[in-house]
């Protein structure tokens, strides 16, 4: 008897061991499969079938990280990669009814990465949706961040049931998304603070961003590395910052040369504060060096651009300064 | 594979008369002699507007003497769309695509094909797979990961771009049609019938029109523009049809972004003027987009909207 029920017990150990050998087998393989290993969490975040209903997939979601993203959006990709881009994933889904949606959610290598490309991809006219997250809704599609995450959802006409489905999806993806406070950059905090009247800011880290709002020029005349963009109702303002003052001072030099030397400008005139000149529709221009940032007005109303440009040195730029203490004027 | 000048001009007498896919490059760009031979009309933009987007790329060839001035009978066709995504105006639109394989099959092409190194799923997704199977028109995908699929040209005008992979499937054909959507490019702010072109090249190709250090170095848009304009001193469409109806001028070429609807469909064989015609329908200048300018310098067409013939029309 004893034999035997050391037979089993060793029967039974043999049966535990294969069963967790089993369990284990697709954690091992798992880095070999198709799938890149680091993609697995953002796939994730996708609406599972069970809390779909009506919707379904079509075909099997399409990923990239890092340069592959060129593979997935081809030219698209270059705007995430000046922000800092690591994942992303794409996928289409299809409702009984007949309508469909695509899906696309960008991990960002960071938070102010990803509401950089947020803002960028949010246009003027879009409307605030009740996501738990900044999140807006255009004609027929809807952008939202949260933490690394920048997130898509895309309609194909402007009914109100596409609204109604974009939004159904954006609560179920951003309710999967790791936890996160809205972590603005701390221009565009200051900006949004001090600026109630303002209605769209882009965060910019490169001159593409910038290209995409006002093409100064092709090359990135201002070296800008980080700044923001402000758009009002009747004038638009640009904030870029740099480690010290005699780095701001260079690339606005440098600027200056090469916008007075653009067919597409005119009229410069030079004062102690900075430069004003007129670009071809008409609007004037006043950029102005000031500690360790370039200040720039564009508008009609040149009337309007020193005091703005007073207001912004006082309530944006101090603020900023004294706040972070740490960066050097 | 490399191919010498030679065996290139052999490949391209073997094409036909018809094939203006290397003519440039084996003769040093005969673009604008080309455009004069091929056109029996004196127009050099063709533009239809209206709701009825199939009637407009038809009334827009016709006025460009019709696709039999541009397809002979027995010919095979290569058609390079975008179907880069369904996103809304990111997409070249069916209607057109259906239009156009129609007016190749009545002027008598023996085969007319859709080449693209986008996943079937692509055209499966902006509904022209199913135009092609509709109209018996084939499409064939060209696996961009094989280098094998791809031949290696020089590009001996190239100031930025010294050789390019053009896929080997391009070459099978006597007539080519570049049929793009003009859109916005956050890189370069406008695509339209040249940067459409880099669907013939490799993505390896493609990989260097993006500067590596493209977030660091200031030249890196001008890289890009200079590439787009060198790729298209190798290969010229016998003719263009544009789908400029709805498309997106903001987030592009993806999307999703701002659609504005012109209801335009642009045709044309001079690219140059083609693209500078399209840039103006949402406000920007031929001369202040980098491909165009360069493509200008290069000899490829005109950019100023003054010295070429417009005629546009409402259907």
């Amino acid at each position: 008897m004893k034999i035997l029920s050391r037979e089993k017990a060793v029967a039974k150990a043999r049966i535990l061991f294969y069963a967790v050998i089993l369990l284990l087998i697709p954690t091992f393989l798992y880095p070999w499969s198709n799938q890149p290993k680091s993609s697995k969490g953002i796939l994730d975040y996708l609406p599972p079938k069970n809390e779909l209903q009506m919707w379904n997939p079509i075909g099997q979601p399409q990923t990239a990280q890092g340069e592959d993203l060129f593979q997935l959006i081809n030219g698209g990709a270059e705007i995430y990669h000046e922000y800092g881009f690591k994942n992303a994933v794409i996928q289409s889904y299809e409702h009984k009814n007949g309508l469909s949606l695509n899906i696309e959610i960008y991990e960002m290598e960071d938070t102010q990465s990803a509401y950089g490309a947020f803002s960028f991809k949010t246009g003027c006219q879009g409307k605030k949706a009740d996501v738990r997250t900044e999140a807006v809704l255009e004609d027929y599609y809807l952008n939202f961040w949260k933490g690394d995450f920048v997130v898509t959802i895309i309609g194909f006409n402007t009914s109100q049931a596409t609204h109604k489905a974009l939004l159904k999806f954006a609560r179920i993806i951003e309710s999967k998304l790791p936890k996160s406070e809205e972590n603005y950059p701390p221009l565009i905090k200051s900006i949004k603070s001090r600026f109630p009247g303002v209605i769209r800011t882009v965060y910019l880290e490169g001159n593409l961003a910038l290209y995409n709002q006002y093409e100064f020029d092709t090359e990135n005349i201002f070296g800008i590395k980080k700044g923001a963009a402000a758009y009002f109702s009747d004038h638009t303002l640009f904030i870029f910052e740099y480690r010290n003052k005699g780095e701001a001072q260079a690339w606005f030099q440098n600027a200056r040369e090469h916008l007075s030397q653009n067919h597409r400008f005119h009229g410069f005139e030079k004062s102690a504060e900075g430069i004003l000149f007129q670009d071809k529709k008409d609007d004037s221009l006043f950029i102005s060096p000031f500690q360790k940032f370039i200040l720039i007005y564009l508008g009609k109303d040149i009337s309007k651009a020193k005091d703005r440009l007073e207001k912004l040195k006082k309530d944006i730029l101090e603020n900023l300064i004294l706040h972070h203490s740490h960066t050097c004027l | 594979m490399k191919i010498s000048r030679r065996d290139f001009i052999k490949k391209s007498a073997s094409l036909g008369a018809f094939s203006f896919l290397s003519v440039g490059m084996n003769t040093g760009c005969k673009s604008t002699q080309t455009t004069t031979e091929k056109q029996t009309v004196n127009i050099d933009i063709s533009v239809a507007q209206g709701k009825d987007y199939s009637a407009n790329t038809r009334k827009a060839v016709e006025n460009l003497g019709g696709m039999e001035a541009f397809v002979p009978k027995g010919s095979k066709v290569a058609i390079l769309a975008n179907p880069q995504r369904n996103n809304p105006g990111a997409f070249t639109k069916p209607d057109i695509l259906r239009s156009a394989i129609q007016m190749c099959q009545e002027a008598g092409a023996s085969n007319v094909t859709c080449i693209s190194q986008l996943p079937d799923q692509n055209w499966e997704a902006t509904g022209m797979k199913q135009v092609l199977l509709d109209e018996g028109a084939n499409l064939v995908i060209v696996d961009r990961s094989d280098d094998s699929q791809f031949k290696t040209l020089p590009v001996p005008k190239g100031t930025a771009l010294r050789e390019a992979q053009i896929m080997s499937e391009f070459f099978n054909y006597d007539v080519f049609i570049d049929m793009p959507i003009t859109k916005d490019h956050a890189g370069n702010k406008f695509t339209g019938t040249m940067k459409n072109l880099m669907g013939l090249s490799s993505s390896k190709t493609n990989r260097t029109f993006h500067k590596k250090n493209w977030q660091t170095d200031i030249n890196a848009i001008d890289h890009l523009e200079q590439c787009i304009a060198d790729l298209n001193t190798i290969i010229q469409p016998d003719i263009c049809i544009v789908d400029a109806t709805e498309f997106i001028t903001t987030n592009g070429p993806f999307g999703p972004g701002e659609i504005i609807k012109p209801q335009k469909v642009v045709a044309g064989i001079d690219r140059v003027a083609v693209d500078s015609y399209c840039c103006t329908l949402w406000g920007l200048e031929g001369r202040n987009i980098l491909q165009i300018t360069k493509a200008s310098d290069h000899g490829l067409g005109e950019m100023d909207l003054n010295k070429v013939k417009i005629k546009e029309i409402s259907v």
